[in-house]
């Protein structure tokens, strides 16, 4: 096999390993009790664990802030 | 991150030899003349998508929401994640953000390969339809819920769906000509400088600024410190990202280092991987860790907004522990995710001071009694090299900070304008850079960056500090001294 077919077939060997991970191993592990309660969690509480920045969390309303005398 | 505009070019001027610093010289100053036109190219499209936003936001309000957006979540069919929940379907929304970002770029873009002489208009146009196609399944590999859950981020999937093309196949030729993956960054960047409102800076008062603003800078100049002089780990831009990746707020704040101290590609998606694996296990096994310790939710909700890397993740884990830890932890973590302009800037500006400058001491970096550096020159070469994109961050963040702070109307507006339009063209533009720099990345590059094993060892060594110093300011800040205040505070 030509170098050339030989990366080919690499790349047509993970793509299809990606599908199948994304098609059938992550929604079945989603399943599982504890990774469904965590995601149910995350959902209910309309988190967004794959945020990078907080405007993608939420944006908290402006409050007032903590006060009180120091101990 | 493109070949010749890394710190990849100067850091032969550590090895001291003239021939090699001239070659860094003249390299670092064909990098500014390019960078220059790219930076100012990111700051006007940047500050042209704000204002736009601004606008629209002001005169369309409410109805403006969906109509610029990203793929959603998705849980065993990938095609829920082009719906959403809204009015205006996710698919709808993704295709606007496209079209505003090629609309707005496509015009430099054609210019600057014109100008390269590296691709025409024809090629262009394709090469980034391919790209924003593999943005795009970046963003639905990151939407399956699993994926999501344990915060492995669209950068993460954009980056090795880059690699997988550029290191089997490789990266066609039509499509080199939009690998821009410099453009994009420095352009999300300008429009992430929107959404750093300072006033949110006071969210926590004075607990939240002493455990994210005193002990954050402490473990990021401790962990440089480490790796350029215990570690002695040879590049000090690579040091740079991993320090502030781990100690501020992950993700962002590598991609506003690694922009700001020019470090190589391959070092900020070093630094990138690093940091999301230790996410990954950091956000299960705190909260567990926690209540196994008796560490009770409020200290340990601002230790895990202190020291977790990714705000997602921090959210999650806070979550975790209750609603009174999630509410410190993100709380904590915002104010963190704020110091990246001030850190963005420092960064740059030492950089043209010390690593960027020709003039500085070879082994050491630091400007000689006989050198240059003395003469009145010295801040027109340190403003030459400084990287001008960071102003546009810095002015974008003053902008919408002094809106956010003029009223609740502005703040709304600002908010809206953030919410609705800007915080989802910031993050098409993130993934289709780290696309491109998947594209333009040949994997065996990628170990050098880890340095013989001690950019882990750094993480780890420097991760452990963060863990120590935000613990005992934790407990000090919001287990003692504020305690009253903040359980006030708490709903």
């Amino acid at each position: 096999m030509s170098e050339r077919n030989f990366r080919r077939w690499l790349l047509l060997t993970i793509a299809l390993a990606m599908l199948m991970t994304w098609g059938w191993v992550l929604p079945r592990v989603g399943r599982l009790t504890e990774v469904r309660s965590r995601i149910d969690q995350s959902q209910r509480m309309g988190i967004n664990p794959g945020a990078i920045y907080y405007t993608d969390v939420f944006l908290p309303p402006s409050g007032p802030t903590p006060q009180g005398e120091t101990k | 991150m493109e070949p010749g505009t890394s710190a990849s070019a100067d850091g032969s001027r550590n090895e001291g030899t003239d021939s090699a610093g001239d070659d860094a010289v003249r390299a670092a100053s064909s990098q500014t003349d390019r960078g220059l036109s790219e930076d100012v190219w990111a700051i006007l499209l940047g500050m042209t998508l704000i204002t736009g936003a601004l606008v629209a936001t002001a005169v369309l309000g409410d109805s403006l929401k969906g109509w610029v957006a990203q793929p959603g979540v998705w849980s065993t069919a990938p095609l829920q994640t082009f719906v959403g929940k809204g009015s205006v379907p996710l698919w709808q929304g993704s295709l606007t953000a496209l079209a505003i970002i090629a609309a707005a770029g496509l015009p430099v873009m054609i210019a600057s390969n014109r100008r390269e002489k590296s691709g025409s208009s024809p090629h262009f146009l394709s090469g980034f339809l391919a790209i924003a196609a593999l943005a795009l399944v970046a963003f639905v590999m990151a939407g399956q819920e699993v994926a999501k859950e344990y915060g492995f981020e669209y950068v993460l999937w954009a980056l090795l769906l880059g690699l997988l093309i550029s290191n089997t196949v490789g990266t066609p030729d039509w499509m080199r000509g939009a690998v821009r993956g410099e453009l994009f960054i420095k352009w999300g960047l300008v429009l992430l400088g929107a959404e750093v409102l300072l006033g949110k800076l006071l969210a926590l008062g004075l607990p939240g600024i002493l455990v994210s603003w005193v002990v954050t800078p402490i473990v990021l100049i401790t962990t440089f410190w480490l790796g350029c002089r215990v570690l002695k780990i040879p590049s000090p831009s690579l040091v740079m990202v991993v320090a502030a990746d781990m100690s501020v707020c992950g993700v962002s704040a590598a991609i506003a280092t690694a922009a700001a101290c020019r470090a190589k590609k391959e070092e900020l998606s070093m630094a990138i991987g690093l940091s999301l694996t230790f996410t990954a296990v950091m956000m299960v096994v705190m909260p567990l860790g926690f209540r196994y310790a008796g560490v009770d939710d409020i200290v340990g909700g601002a230790w895990i907004g202190g020291t977790i890397d990714s705000t997602g993740a921090v959210a999650a884990a806070g979550a975790a522990m209750g609603d009174r830890a999630m509410k410190i932890a993100t709380t904590v973590k915002m104010i963190q995710n704020i110091l990246i302009g001030v850190i963005a800037f420092a960064v740059s500006v030492y950089w043209a001071a010390k690593y960027d400058n020709p003039s500085a001491d070879a082994a050491d970096g630091r400007p000689s009694a006989s050198s240059p550096v003395a003469k009145p020159g010295l801040m027109a070469e340190v403003w030459k090299r400084f990287p001008k994109f960071v102003l546009g961050f810095l002015a974008a963040s003053l902008i919408a900070s002094s809106l956010a702070w003029s009223g609740p109307a502005g703040e709304a507006l600002a908010e809206g304008a953030i919410d609705g339009v800007t915080k989802h063209l910031r993050n098409w533009l993130f993934c289709l850079a780290f696309v491109c720099i998947g594209l333009d990345t040949d994997v065996k590059s990628l170990l050098p960056a880890l340095s013989g094993g001690k950019s882990l060892v750094l993480y780890v060594v420097g991760q452990t500090i963060n863990l120590t110093l935000t613990g005992l300011a934790a407990y000090l800040v919001f287990g003692w001294l504020f305690r009253d205040a903040i359980e006030a505070w708490l709903p």
